[in-house]
């Protein structure tokens, strides 16, 4: 691994770029930097899948047809 | 972007993702549908201090937001308050350098009830920054703005939360008979 790679710094770069806070540039770098380490590209594919993992499986409440056509009217009455 | 009562009217199709945040800060599909009308009727009626070109739905998520901490100050004069640091202590989370490793082919047999279990587990506070992030894809400002907190603390709260998280799982996946990769 290159001295100047430090895979702390790697985690929370991924993580900004998982989030969409990195731009393009900031973005190449981070991918740049997981090519060089294959221990923060396991690091990162496992956080990526546990990020789609969650959003999938989260159980979904759906409001009822019935509340909808209620609030509805609520407003309309407003 | 242009946002009036029609639009309004018309979101109420996506009141799907809405009633999900109002269920998870509640747990109750009562509390959370008055949640949710409330919030609606208060978006109606200040429709007009909707700033043009910024997120509607990020709006909508604030406006629910305080109608739940409202909600919140009348029945306890003492809101819950989320000690970070009893947290960081208790989990140690800070000092694991990285994420915490259970492995991919866990996830794969996990369960929505598991995953849904282990959210509802965290304080409302860190239950707050994984659905507005992970699960509405908020960016950082705009659950800055929901939750009337600095860019930087929505940051900290999401890699706790998100660690809290993980380590439930873990837990869970111990339970199940998976092994740790180290």
């Amino acid at each position: 691994m290159n001295k100047n790679h430090d895979c702390q710094d790697v985690v929370t770069q991924f993580n900004l770029m998982l989030d969409g806070a990195l731009n393009q540039k900031e973005e190449q770098t981070v991918m740049c930097e997981l090519q060089r380490c294959m221990h923060c590209l396991e690091e990162y594919n496992l956080e990526e899948k546990y990020r789609l993992f969650v959003k999938d499986r989260v159980e979904k409440k759906c409001a009822s047809g019935e509340f909808i056509a209620r609030l509805k009217d609520c407003m309309k009455g407003e | 972007m242009r946002f009036d009562r029609t639009d309004l009217i018309y979101r109420l199709r996506h009141t799907f993702c809405f009633s999900c945040f109002a269920y998870s800060l509640v747990f109750e599909e009562a509390r959370a549908q008055d949640l949710v009308q409330e919030a609606y009727l208060k978006a109606y009626r200040f429709i007009h201090s909707f700033e043009p070109g910024s997120n509607a739905k990020a709006w909508l998520f604030q406006i629910l937001k305080n109608a739940f901490i409202n909600e919140y100050r009348k029945k306890s004069r003492q809101p819950q308050k989320v000690d970070f640091e009893d947290y960081k202590e208790k989990n140690q989370l800070e000092k694991q350098s990285l994420s915490i490793d259970i492995g991919q082919d866990v996830y794969t047999h996990m369960i929505g009830d598991e995953i849904t279990g282990a959210l509802n587990g965290l304080p409302v506070d860190f239950r707050v920054a994984i659905i507005l992030s992970d699960i509405e894809g908020f960016t950082y400002e705009e659950i800055a703005k929901i939750s009337d907190i600095p860019i930087g603390t929505v940051r900290s709260r999401l890699f706790r939360a998100r660690n809290l998280m993980k380590e439930q799982l873990r837990e869970y996946a111990k339970e199940k008979g998976f092994k740790e990769l180290r």
